[in-house]
């Protein structure tokens, strides 16, 4: 089930084919206006589904499924889930951003919050590093790799079109969840 | 991550094609481990090998249901991990053709034993040294199971952990030699042994008395689910040895298969004469499998107010009555009825979502009133913009919080039209125990229950729930009282024979008289075996670690068939309370009057609550009732259970299940079970409870 969800996301993402690429635009991290709707996969829930945009706020877009699991960016970069249990209550945006921007650069710091089962914050600092892009199949692939404090990596990929729009995503969630996988349909 | 991560970043890949990865199968799996050292716990449910102890105890919360069996000897034993260094186990013991006493001569064609142990690590592992743990088997009962001892574990490599201590009583009883700690006095030399039919009471003169021996053992792990223990068992089992089982070796084999996530199984060699099974289930209600729950994502917040938003629908939406609105200039307040979450700050911050999205632009703060059966506890404002700035910000949480101000509210709105009455009726099952009857130790009704409950008008409420029995075997007990007390408690098996109960019918008045001050009137059927009035005031300061009450019930007791008859017996019932949080979670409640048999004295009762709402309490009641005069037992004790139903399902509910269980059900020290009193009634909406959980005001 999970391999068939996984690839009809990418059939409806559809493969960018195009040869010339520009570097990735900060002001274009959204999906774009064509992309109402996107995909979200998160293994570890064994779930996919469509997700459309409940709305938008200083810069950060919530969408949500038709359940009422909600995923908020920050220009495209993961910042909240709720409703899938050990959800990232918030998380920084800013650090990534900027290294998008400009990868390659030093490490940094990226924290975020989760709430435990006792209800208690948890914050949990990551040290990432944003590698330089890399072209993978016609699409603009940049690579933020973290180490959590137990010493466990992971990593966040941002695939991006030839118009700086933000294809593809796929992005650490949380210790308990782990990544979840977008992909925008139509931009 | 595991496996499936594995697999789905696979799937994503297989997607692609020939395409490179998003992600990098080998990056989402974490480094496969080595074996890590499995988690046993003995049979007696304490940290430990096969008999023997050792020095760890499980993490924090952590509870274990286990069932332990060998010829002739079974039990089943309840371990919570009280504390980070306090383990507490409960069990319960059917034993067949034992010895009354070590060595003894009569034998007992079967013997029901409760028992209690405490396991205290004093010592966490260091570079140099061992863990280092004392631990008290039996400590009020009849001694079977009675023994102590001190012991030492230490990790060698993440495969192999070794263990060693010394023994006394029970673990002092094989390779025994003169007591060590005679030094400090005769009486250290020789100790006494109860028989199965005494005991009761604290057995703490015998403890660390008689001969002490060593004992000691090694825990390997194999495979991944995979581990052996053998150990050197300072048991000499005196009092089955050669009527229960064989007794051939001080050395106990074991081999623990981790079946699944919590669950594991053991097989062992117990001192070759008997092969025993244990099986332990263990999960930890700090970490539940749904983490915070699947709670549905509440609305975003908006910069303007969404236009065609209703308070009332959008609130009632939400699981939140709207009992008061009022609006003034900037500030708009509202008083809710928290019909969803256990956790009140979880209600006030979907409120706030609802608020924001709600309110008209003038409105800069909001004064949300936390009521409890229309009576208004807590109020607590927010500032309109504070909330859009924090709503994903990494230190939204605390900075939510630094914003919020909580005080005392003694006074609730004008009233909604509409918002009274309020009535509402539920159908749905129940689940009626009765544990550790000697005659069988598990019986148990299931049945429906239908719940009605009318809000009256504000702090006025009229409860009643009506029960039928489908199946079960309550009706089979045959226990007849000989207790020479009034019957208050010792009859309940009389009152389990009906199948179609009115367990409670109530009307009960609940008010403000001051600050920090609260109080109830509850009149009716107020438990299924006692009617009658019951006051109570309550002063509990909302961030107070201190809260003192008096309640006054005059009773009578109630028809064995739970109808609307009574029988002769009256009671005026009193007590003075006092609550304390230590904080930790770990609570002390001290109840001081006069109980439901007309006996005076005191309870003491202990708890730890989680900040999820789990709880778990020991308790015990000492009254001017004579041991003699109380009976089996010697004096009333037990625990209680409190389950938030939410951590059950994942999903937001309000309600919890508490279970109370006496090791006796007897007449002495027993108090009247009223609904709704009022600690725990105003608890969960007050300051020091919600500063405990303001997480979850984002959730």
């Amino acid at each position: 089930m999970r391999r068939v969800l996984a690839a009809l996301i990418l059939a409806l993402a559809g493969c960018d084919t195009a040869q010339h690429l520009r570097p990735p635009r900060p002001a274009a991290f959204q999906p774009g206006p064509g992309a109402a709707v996107m995909f979200a996969a998160v293994p570890a829930r064994d779930r996919a589904a469509p997700i459309a945009v409940e709305g938008s706020r200083g810069g950060i877009v919530t969408w949500r499924t038709a359940d009422n699991v909600s995923f908020s960016f920050d220009r495209g970069v993961l910042v909240a889930t709720r409703g899938l249990g050990p959800d990232l209550m918030a998380g920084e945006a800013a650090p990534t951003l900027a290294a998008l921007a400009r990868p390659g650069g030093p490490d940094y710091a990226l924290r975020k919050r989760y709430l435990t089962g006792d209800n208690h914050d948890l914050m949990l600092t990551l040290t990432c590093r944003m590698a330089a892009p890399v072209v993978e199949d016609g699409a603009q692939v940049l690579t933020e790799s973290c180490v959590l404090p137990d010493g466990q990596r992971v990593e966040n990929r941002f695939a991006f079109g030839q118009g700086g729009d933000l294809l593809r995503s796929a992005q650490w969630i949380g210790p308990d969840l782990g990544m979840a996988l977008f992909a925008a349909l139509g931009g | 991550m595991g496996s499936r991560m594995r697999l789905a970043a696979m799937s994503f890949l297989a997607g692609l094609g020939t395409a490179p990865a998003l992600v990098d199968p080998a990056l989402a799996e974490t480094q496969p481990a080595e074996p890590q050292l499995a988690w046993h716990l003995n049979g007696l449910g304490l940290p430990g090998l096969i008999d023997m102890p050792s020095a760890l105890s499980p993490p924090d919360a952590q509870f274990t249901g286990q069932i332990a069996g060998f010829r002739n000897t079974l039990r089943y034993s309840l371990t919570w991990t009280a504390s980070d260094r306090l383990t507490a186990a409960f069990r319960y013991a059917l034993l067949f053709d034992l010895r009354g006493v070590p060595g003894g001569k009569t034998v007992y064609p079967s013997i029901f034993d409760r028992s209690f142990s405490l396991h205290y690590r004093l010592l966490d592992e260091g570079p140099m040294w061992p863990a280092l743990a004392l631990g008290l088997n039996d400590v009020a009962g009849t001694g079977i199971y009675g023994g102590e001892y001190l012991v030492a574990t230490r990790t060698l490599s993440p495969r192999l952990r070794l263990t060693g201590g010394i023994g006394w009583g029970r673990l002092g009883s094989y390779g025994g030699f003169a007591n060590p700690l005679g030094v400090l006095g005769d009486g250290f030399d020789s100790r006494s042994y109860a028989r199965p039919e005494e005991g009761g009471t604290l057995t703490w003169g015998s403890w660390f008395h008689g001969p002490a021996a060593l004992f000691g053992g090694v825990e390997y792990q194999l495979t991944d689910a995979l581990s052996l223990t053998a150990e050197y068992s300072s048991d000499a089992y005196q009092r089955e040895a050669g009527t229960a089982f064989a007794w051939k070796t001080p050395v106990n084999l074991g081999l623990t298969w981790a079946a699944g996530p919590g669950f594991s199984l053991s097989a062992q060699a117990i001192h070759g004469g008997a092969l025993g099974v244990q099986a332990d289930w263990t999960f930890n209600p700090k970490t539940p499998r749904a983490g915070s729950g699947y709670d549905a994502a509440g609305p975003m917040l908006t910069a303007a107010p969404v236009p065609g938003g209703d308070l009332a629908r959008d609130l009632a939406d939400r699981g939140l009555r709207l009992l008061g609105q009022r609006q003034d200039g900037a500030l708009l307040e509202v008083d809710l009825a928290n019909d969803r979450y256990v956790i009140a700050a979880q209600a006030l911050g979907r409120a706030a979502r609802v608020l924001v999205r709600d309110a008209p632009k003038g409105v800069a703060r909001f004064r949300i009133i936390l009521s409890e059966a229309g009576m208004p506890v807590t109020q607590v404002t927010l500032d309109r913009a504070a909330l859009l700035a924090s709503e994903f910000f990494v230190d939204g949480s605390a900075l939510s919080r630094a914003d919020a101000r909580i005080s005392d509210a003694t006074a609730g709105l004008p009233r909604l039209p509409g918002a009274f009455p309020a009535a509402d009726v539920w159908l749905g099952p129940y689940l009626k125990p009765v544990l550790f009857d000697p005659d069988a130790p598990l019986r148990a009704d299931l049945g429906l229950a239908l719940n009605g409950r009318v809000d009256l008008a504000p702090g006025l409420v009229l409860a009643a729930s009506l029960q039928q029995r489908v199946l079960g075997t309550l009706d089979q007990q045959s226990r007849v009282s000989n207790s020479t007390l009034p019957h208050v408690r010792s009859d309940a098996w009389l009152y389990d024979k009906a199948a179609l109960t009115l367990p409670t019918a109530t009307i009960a008045w609940y008010a403000r008289p001051g600050p920090d001050l609260y109080a109830r009137i509850t009149g009716g059927l107020l438990e299924p075996m006692f009617a009658g009035l019951s006051g109570e005031l309550l002063w509990k300061p909302q961030a107070s670690r201190l809260a003192l009450g008096l309640e006054l019930d005059a009773l009578a007791q109630r028809g064995y068939d739970q109808a609307l008859d009574l029988r002769d017996y009256r009671v005026v019932t009193g007590f003075a309370t006092a609550y304390y949080a230590f904080g930790s979670g770990v609570t002390a409640r001290l109840d001081l009057g006069r109980y439901l048999a007309g006996d005076q004295g005191a309870t003491l009762t202990l708890g730890r609550r989680l900040d999820n709402g789990w709880e778990i309490a020991v308790f015990a009641t000492r009254t001017d009732v004579s041991a003699a005069e109380f009976g089996e037992g010697s004096f009333d004790k037990g625990f209680s259970l409190t389950i938030p139903l939410s951590l059950v399902g994942g999903q937001p509910r309000r309600e919890v299940t508490t279970a109370v269980i006496h090791a006796v059900g007897r007449d002495g020290g027993a108090m009247p079970d009223v609904p709704g009193r009022l600690y725990d009634t105003i608890r969960a909406d007050q300051q020091d409870a919600l500063d405990a959980t303001w997480g979850r005001f984002w959730k």
